[in-house]
């Protein structure tokens, strides 16, 4: 039973909510070992079941509860979290009324919980900033750390707006200038 | 939901759609059904007409598709899209129009959300199934559409620019020629260490220098002054130099000394020409014995000397020469009277016979006188009488006197008988003139026996002369007898006045010698004291203290010619130092000027490296930061990304397509598809790893994360027909997903199936969840004669099976 709550730990993680039991529809009790249902813009339901139910059981109680939900013009999505192997023939047939999610371990890890109920988990995105819209100079900065984000430093990267030239040339500037070589000298030469 | 981005589509003659439809969009699951042929694809083709102004799946099969567009028959084709105002790009509600090769209007959205949705949103049948080869396709050159995608996502133009801009950092070298006033103070630097090092070297020589100088001056000065300068420093030793050399007086004293040496010498001269010093005793004998031969010589005088003087008188009166020998002069002198006396007779006796030969002339002359007078007169008469007549007488022949012929005699002419005898008057008269001559000549004679016997007379000696010469002769005669005594007499006194000068000469030398040594002595006393020497002066020791003084004056000049070259030496070798230290501290300034100028070019350099690290540090950052987006896009954001939406959709597949992270430093990637298993092992590319279904898998999962991956400017995923090939375990997850994207990731989901059972499951699946939430189903085909055209809203209702 413990691998069933760590289930729906997960699944409350994700924003699910725990359903008491026994899970009751339209006044009928379904004698699932947990069951849990989506809040705000999800209304999944999910049912989450170990390999202690026999599965002729199992079947007759998915079957009943989506003929329930059938019957109370229920909209939502079930699917159900299998802990344990299950046979093919089994789930094909479970899969006529629900999103089947096989577990395969009876003592599953968490990764592996995850794994199965991905599906029903938010989309893990990256951060929008760090894929898009920072600007990679702050990258540059957060490379430097702060001891080295010295205006020097900052002069040179700000030039790279303009490209590469343009660096070039603050480049040489910021050389010439330490060795004391102004370009107005250079041109008076010239 | 009234902020999805597509709200309403209107399409009329496009493709398939015959007619005009109206449909709405306006809902965030848009779901169509449409059974093959019924326009489903042309309806989505008409969607991204209307907002890009393009169709892409149809532009790679030919670029004049647009000919093909309006339905068969109809002339062109019209659609409009409705969309949200932040990506409208025109003027709403105008809708396009396409006719042949022609498009009129302007599509709905801006150039950033067509592009957008043609790249990121919309997923069309045809492109699903060749996604991967699609996207890694290459033309030419160009990058591939995922490299296209990953270059954009990365952003790396700015890095990249950083990096290119500051390659030159990265060698200092390169900077230099980047920068020419850093290689300006590179070389002036080098140059003045090159310097620097000459210099110092040159300081190191002149210090040895000057320290060779400086021991030098304190040898010098210290054999004049030993050990006064040991702790001096060069300044108060130079002016202690220049102080004992101002009280040098050596050369005054070395010439005194010299003159004194030389005086020395002089007087050793002296000294040696003093021969021997006579005793008193034979100066008082001496003196003794010229008194006694002066006494001896004055008897002489008295006596002898007196008739010696009276017979040299004697004999110098009878005209004897004494001068020269006494007896040769008086019979000189006898000889010369007897001659005398001879010549006396001879001229009396010449005299008289002078005297008879002139009488005898007289006569004669006397008588030729009267001859020629006679002579004379006869002659030089006729001759003028006859010369007168030959004037008077012509050719006639008459004489003048007698008248008569002269022709008569027969011989001549009377004239030539005047000339015959003019001719002997003038022969007559040549016998005249050497009867004159005759007597002129004897005339003279007698004029010259005149004068001879004037003379003679002249010269004949008067008697009492004639008796003084007999008598001197007698005299001579008797002076010549008496000449034996005389000469004795003579010689003994000439022996006794000789001995008297002797004597003289000899006291006079000795008196002389005497003070000469008395000269000496008092000189040699004068040097010894100059010389400041004791020394005895008796007569025996005058050589020895002569000597001892000569040696102590000479020992005088040797040491003032040696204490003067020592203040010479101290003297030059105090220049030296002088000049020495002058060129000290002149290569010491030099170096000091020199280290000040390496400083500085130094310093300039050091900055120059400094800010080299500096963009240095600036370029590795850069690198980094490159190397961390690359890192973070593809590991963090992009596997990650398409790994979720890939296991979600096939949870049961052990490879997962991801891509191959490309070398970060380089500038440009080549972006390869590859497969992880589970286990985190890569393995082969998805074409190779994955079975088809996975592969158009891989394929929708990979548009799904390039989509998520990015800013969503266009929030909108539309799909026709993604599952076709799925089995149901992926139709499951793949509603689920969907489910996802529409209701917590806020993308407006429009779904394009044929199936009618895919359909119907995607209905329930993608039904509200909330209040609020809504879904549009449009049904083509037959339901669309229906009255509701085949459009149904669907509305939340709350659950009442399980209670919200």
């Amino acid at each position: 039973m413990a691998s069933v709550h760590e289930v729906i730990a997960v699944l409350e993680r994700a924003g699910f909510e725990r359903l008491p039991k026994p899970l009751t529809v339209a006044g009928t009790e379904f004698d699932f070992e947990a069951a849990a249902r989506g809040t705000h813009t999800s209304h999944d339901l999910v049912l989450v079941a170990t390999d202690q139910v026999p599965r002729v059981r199992l079947q007759r109680l998915v079957t009943g509860l989506a003929r329930s939900l059938d019957l109370a013009a229920s909209r939502r999505p079930m699917s159900l979290v299998l802990i344990g192997g299950v046979a093919t023939s089994d789930r094909i047939e479970l899969e006529r009324y629900a999103r089947v999610l096989p577990i395969a371990s009876t003592t599953p890890a968490l990764a592996e919980i995850e794994e199965a109920v991905a599906v029903l988990l938010p989309l893990k995105l990256p951060h929008a900033d760090l894929v898009h819209g920072s600007d990679p100079v702050n990258e540059v900065m957060a490379a430097l750390g702060p001891l080295k984000a010295t205006p020097d430093h900052i002069a040179l990267i700000q030039a790279a707006a303009d490209g590469p030239d343009a660096v070039r040339e603050a480049l040489r500037r910021y050389a010439n200038e330490a060795a004391g070589w102004t370009d107005e000298v250079e041109n008076d030469d010239e | 939901m009234s902020d999805v981005p597509i709200r309403r589509l209107m399409v009329s003659d496009f493709r398939r759609i015959e007619g005009t439809r109206e449909l709405p969009f306006d809902a965030p699951v848009v779901l169509i059904h449409g059974p093959n042929g019924t326009g489903k694809t042309s309806l989505l083709s008409a969607l991204e007409l209307a907002l890009t102004g393009r169709v892409r799946s149809m532009e790679r099969q030919s670029d004049r598709y647009q000919a093909h567009l309006p339905f068969f028959g109809q002339p062109y084709a019209t659609v409009r899209a409705d969309v949200a105002d932040y990506l409208q790009a025109g003027s709403p509600g105008v809708p396009l129009t396409v006719s042949g090769a022609r498009l009129e209007g302007i599509p709905a959205f801006n150039d950033a959300a067509a592009k957008f949705y043609a790249e990121r949103c919309f997923l069309d049948q045809s492109s699903l199934g060749r996604l991967l080869d699609l996207y890694q396709a290459r033309v030419g050159n160009e990058q591939t559409a995922l490299e296209k995608f990953v270059n954009e996502l990365l952003g790396l133009e700015k890095l990249d620019a950083l990096r290119g801009g500051l390659s030159d950092a990265h060698d200092f070298r390169l900077l230099k020629k980047l920068a020419v006033g850093v290689d300006e103070a590179d070389r002036e630097a080098k140059a003045a260490a090159t310097q620097l090092r000459e210099q110092s070297v040159l300081r190191a020589e002149t210090r040895t220098e000057v320290a060779n100088a400086r021991a030098a001056t304190r040898d010098a000065i210290a054999r004049l002054h030993p050990g006064t300068t040991d702790d001096m420093t060069d300044g108060d030793l130079l002016s202690f130099v220049r102080t004992v050399l101002n009280g040098d007086t050596t050369r005054a004293e070395s010439a005194a000394a010299a003159t004194l040496h030389e005086e020395l010498i002089a007087l050793g001269g002296r000294i040696s020409a003093l021969a021997e010093r006579p005793t008193t005793q034979r100066i008082q004998e001496a003196r003794a014995a010229l008194a006694a031969a002066t006494i001896d010589s004055d008897a002489w005088e008295a006596t002898d000397g007196a008739n010696v003087r009276a017979w040299e008188a004697a004999a110098q009166a009878a005209g004897a020469d004494l001068r020269s020998e006494p007896r040769i002069a008086v019979e000189h002198a006898t000889s010369l009277a007897l001659r005398e006396l001879g010549n006396a007779s001879n001229v009396r006796a010449l005299a008289e016979s002078v005297s008879a030969q002139l009488e005898a002339d007289r006569v004669e002359l006397d008588e030729l006188q009267a001859r020629l007078a006679d002579a004379h007169e006869h002659s030089s008469a006729l001759v003028e009488s006859l010369a007168a007549l030959r004037t008077v007488i012509d050719e006639s022949n008459r004489c003048p006197v007698c008248d008569r012929d002269f022709t008569e005699t027969g011989h001549h002419s009377l004239l030539a008988h005047i000339d015959t005898k003019l001719a002997e008057l003038t022969t007559h008269k040549q016998q005249l003139v050497d009867l004159r001559s005759e007597r002129d000549q004897l005339a003279a004679r007698v004029a010259r026996a005149e004068v001879e016997y004037t003379q003679l007379t002249a010269r004949l000696l008067p008697a009492d002369e004639q008796r003084a010469l007999a008598q001197r002769h007698v005299t001579l005669v008797e002076l010549a007898a008496q000449f034996g005594g005389i000469e004795a007499a003579k010689s003994n006194g000439a022996d006794l006045t000789r001995h008297v000068r002797d004597l003289q000469q000899l006291v006079e030398d000795f008196e002389t010698t005497s003070s000469e040594q008395r000269h000496i002595t008092s000189e040699l006393g004068r040097y010894a004291a100059l010389l400041q020497v004791n020394v005895s002066l008796a007569f025996d020791s005058i050589q020895t203290a002569w000597t001892e003084l000569l040696g102590r004056a000479e020992a005088e000049v040797a040491r003032l010619a040696d204490a003067a070259n020592q203040y010479r030496s101290a003297g030059k070798e105090a220049a030296q130092l002088t000049a020495a230290l002058e060129r000290e501290s002149a290569v010491v300034q030099h170096v000091a000027d020199l280290a000040e100028r390496k400083d500085q070019w130094d310093g300039r350099v050091a900055e120059a490296k400094r800010r080299q690290g500096v963009a240095k540090e600036v370029y590795e950052a850069a690198t980094q930061a490159r190397t961390t987006i690359v890192h973070r896009v593809f590991t963090e954001s992009l596997n990650e990304v398409w790994k979720t939406v890939f296991t979600r959709l096939a949870p049961n597949e052990g490879f997962i397509p991801s891509f191959g992270i490309p070398s970060a430093t380089k500038k440009t990637f080549d972006i390869k598809l590859g497969t992880t298993h589970r286990n985190g092992e890569a393995s082969g590319p998805p074409q190779m790893m994955l079975s088809a279904g996975n592969l158009n898998t891989a394929a929708l999962s990979l548009f799904l994360a390039l989509h998520l991956a990015v800013e969503p400017i266009v929030p909108c995923l539309v799909f026709d027909d993604p599952v076709q090939s799925m089995d149901e375990v992926h139709v499951a997850q793949f509603a689920g997903l969907i489910r996802l994207l529409a209701k917590q990731n806020d993308r407006q989901v429009i779904i394009a199936v044929h199936e009618r059972e895919l359909f119907d499951y995607l209905t329930l699946e993608l039904s509200p969840a909330f209040e609020g939430d809504e879904l549009i189903t449009i049904e083509l085909g037959e339901r669309a004669t229906e009255e509701d055209q085949g459009i149904s809203r669907h509305m939340w209702t709350p659950d009442p099976a399980i209670a919200n």
